[in-house]
């Protein structure tokens, strides 16, 4: 089975996979990153410390063949007064 | 003696008298070795016997139609893997072998009859199964409200201090011989994650896992990282 290494990006730190893991197949490996990008999302994008995780896929020659990322935005929106209420 | 684990454990409860030591001695009236991936019980099952861990670890589980396994309890030596099926008859949850096993028979009859007689040691069997509950309850508040380096963090902790009880640690060492995939479906993530996290507890020097053997290499900075709190272990010796 083919290795995969799956390198986290989160703002400006970078995690490398040094170990890699395999799997039978980059679609397998693929739906794994993407588990794992919405796991750290959630653990991490609440906090607001950063917006974004990168998930990066890098095959058996280290080489990237996928990327994936989940962000959150959020937006504060200023709401209008409220409307003049006749009695 | 095949309930050598079990009767160390029980003795993390409370003292138990000789006669109690000589019921639980002759408990398991039968032996069987279970391979590695084998389901010792299956959801449904309507079990008459209840079945102790001699040597190797299995899990409780549960699977969902989409082929999702979660895992719901890891058993090590001298745990009953299904004490309740005593009194709830019907398995909720399946057992697995992750290692080669070898498993006690203790008939739910025997049970039936130290809870009629010997109310001590029915209030020991009963302290099993309210540990078990407690673990659970732990793994829900990981599951729900930890991150995944807290949370792999408390389950090591865990871990450390039941195979310590049964004298399957040495030091600060002891043999998981868990999987990723067994490990991410214990915690609710996913395998690459797992394996992520396990590299986090490396580089902070926490923790090795080579092969089978996990080191934990500081055991304060472990706890305090998983907030870990022992207590629901209930590892006193206290009356009960």
């Amino acid at each position: 089975m083919p290795r995969f290494y799956f390198d986290v990006r989160e703002g400006a730190r970078f995690a490398p996979d040094e170990e890699g893991l395999e799997f039978d197949g980059l679609d397998k490996a693929e739906y794994e990153a993407a588990c794992m990008a919405a796991e750290v999302g959630r653990d991490r994008l609440p906090t607001g410390d950063s917006r974004a995780i990168t998930v990066e896929v890098r095959n058996e020659h280290r080489q990237r063949v996928l990327t994936i990322t989940v962000s959150m935005q959020v937006d504060r929106v200023e709401p209008p007064p409220p409307a003049h209420v006749s009695r | 003696m095949p309930a050598a684990a079990l009767i160390r454990k029980f003795e993390q409860f409370d003292r138990i008298s000789d006669r109690e030591r000589q019921l639980l001695e002759e408990i398991i009236v039968r032996q069987r070795a279970v391979s590695r991936g084998e389901d010792m019980l299956r959801e449904g099952d309507r079990p008459t016997e209840s079945t102790v861990l001699i040597t190797g670890f299995a899990v409780r589980y549960s699977l969902l139609r989409n082929g999702k396994r979660q895992i719901t309890a890891l058993h090590v030596p001298g745990d009953f893997v299904d004490l309740h099926s005593f009194l709830v008859k019907k398995m909720d949850h399946a057992v697995m072998a992750i290692t080669p096993c070898t498993v006690g028979m203790v008939p739910h009859e025997t049970l039936h009859g130290i809870s009629e007689s010997h109310p001590h040691l029915a209030r020991l069997l009963a302290v099993n199964i309210a540990v078990d509950g407690a673990i659970h309850r732990q793994w829900i508040v990981a599951m729900g409200r930890r991150s995944a380096l807290e949370h792999t963090a408390h389950l090591l902790c865990e871990l450390f201090l039941r195979l310590q009880v049964v004298g399957l640690t040495e030091g600060y060492s002891f043999k998981l011989p868990l999987t990723q995939a067994e490990l991410g479906d214990s915690l609710g993530l996913s395998t690459v994650h797992v394996n992520r996290v396990l590299q986090d507890l490396r580089k902070e020097n926490l923790i090795t896992w080579r092969g089978e053997t996990v080191v934990i290499t500081d055991w304060p900075r472990l706890q305090e990282v998983a907030e870990f709190d022992p207590t629901f272990l209930s590892l006193e010796v206290q009356p009960r």
